[in-house]
């Protein structure tokens, strides 16, 4: 890889690591964990910057929110936020992200590789997630996937379908 | 022409904004995770000290509710759903409508911190230059060995603190000429995000073309030497926030 696609790389990640942070301000807050736009941008950095620089854009949002900045769900920051209940799935996003650049490059970009890719990327967060949100919050199994999983499916299919299109529109212009 | 918000950065005359960038991550780390700790009283003396600071930084409170108007509503609505979903003493509020004086209780806390987070990083952001925080960023990896390439990565922390209120804008405009088309009346969400997020995508992408053409006309290198390179200045003010930091931090975690 030259310098100047290095460098193009380089820029597309802060700047999903900006759109991963605005996505979160769109917060649905129900019960301890809001939904949020946030892991629809985390999918479509993943697509569109592949495995390494989709996860630099993920490590650069985590490391901001990490440092105070308010970019985490509904404008909170601070390194006490990514092991609060919903720690889980921000770390989460770390494997999340790795996964679906890794299944795009090698089943394909196409749409049924990054819609397979997404799908696989959202479990792991969701693996990643209801365990700690169990174990931060002392509630049981049941209600752990009560609010930590039942209230976001339809959002996150909703969010899929969405990221799948606009990685069809925009692959063009970042291949150009 | 950007609009200026209360969280860009600006030149005071105080403190808090002459005081070393590294000074200020390592304090609001440490409020941050006190906070996770803290009761009313606790909030309640962080948020004096928070407000203080706002206060003298030159701040317009009035400003600043109306720019986080959707925060303060989501605070509301975290308060609301706490109330119906805690079990406790319940509260009639309409008929048969009933939520809990604990819910409410645990709600006003948890908005309550919420808000302190905010305040602090509207301080952070506020008070510090993206050029400082790049080289903070650079100087706290400087020890870990697992990350190659530490000027990239500062230069990439100045670019994302950047491109944060550029999207905003551009979300603003994208979603101001969708009303004009009536685009709220659309009642499938996924055309509803594919109307906003399409436009903002190609608007923001451009933006990012623009800026690496611009980075390569002037043969930008992440390897170039630069003069201030982990150039700190101190302000001499350090030695108080840090007492005061481990003070609030102590008090909030152990009384």
């Amino acid at each position: 890889m030259n310098i100047s696609s290095d460098l193009r790389m380089s820029v597309y990640s802060a700047l999903f690591a900006a759109l991963i942070a605005v996505g979160a301000y769109i917060a649905i807050p129900i019960g301890a964990v809001p939904i949020v736009l946030q892991n629809m941008f985390v999918l479509m950095a993943a697509l569109l910057l592949g495995a390494k620089w989709g996860l630099a854009a993920v490590g650069l949002y985590l490391f901001m929110g990490a440092c105070g900045l308010p970019v985490f769900a509904g404008g909170a920051g601070g390194i006490g936020r990514l092991f609060g209940p919903t720690g889980g799935y921000l770390l989460g996003y770390i494997p999340a992200v790795f996964a679906a650049g890794f299944i795009s490059q090698k089943v394909g970009k196409n749409l049924f590789g990054d819609t397979f890719a997404m799908v696989i990327a959202s479990l792991i967060v969701y693996l990643s997630g209801v365990p700690w949100l169990k174990f931060v919050t002392a509630m049981s199994w049941n209600k752990a996937f009560i609010v930590g999983i039942y209230p976001f499916i339809i959002g996150d299919l909703i969010k899929i379908v969405a990221a799948a299109y606009c990685v069809k529109f925009l692959r063009p212009m970042l291949n150009k | 022409m950007g609009r200026v918000t209360q969280f860009s950065y600006r030149k005071e005359d105080f403190a808090l904004f002459q005081l070393d960038v590294r000074c200020k991550i390592i304090c609001i780390c440490s409020l941050s995770v006190a906070i996770t700790k803290a009761d009313f009283l606790h909030l309640f003396v962080i948020s004096a000290a928070l407000l203080w600071l706002i206060y003298r930084s030159n701040l317009k409170i009035l400003i600043i509710v109306k720019e986080l108007k959707y925060f303060f509503f989501m605070l509301f609505f975290i308060v609301i759903v706490r109330g119906f979903t805690t079990s406790g003493e319940p509260i009639s509020i309409y008929k048969e409508i009933y939520i809990t004086k604990e819910g409410i209780i645990d709600g006003a806390k948890i908005s309550w911190r919420f808000l302190s987070i905010m305040f602090m990083g509207l301080l952070f952001s506020c008070s510090t230059q993206s050029a400082s925080l790049k080289n903070a960023v650079m100087w706290f990896l400087k020890p870990i060995p697992f990350i190659p390439e530490k000027k990239r990565v500062g230069v990439m922390v100045s670019l994302f603190v950047r491109f944060l209120p550029l999207i905003m804008d551009k979300a603003s405009e994208v979603s101001d000429a969708q009303k004009s088309r009536c685009s709220h009346l659309q009642k499938n969400p996924i055309k509803r995000i594919k109307n906003i997020a399409t436009p903002l995508l190609q608007k923001v992408f451009h933006s990012a073309d623009k800026l690496i053409i611009a980075m390569e006309s002037r043969c930008y290198n992440a390897n170039r030497p630069e003069v201030n390179e982990h150039h700190f200045l101190r302000s001499g003010y350090e030695e108080y926030f840090y007492v005061g930091t481990a003070l609030l931090a102590f008090f909030t975690i152990f009384i």
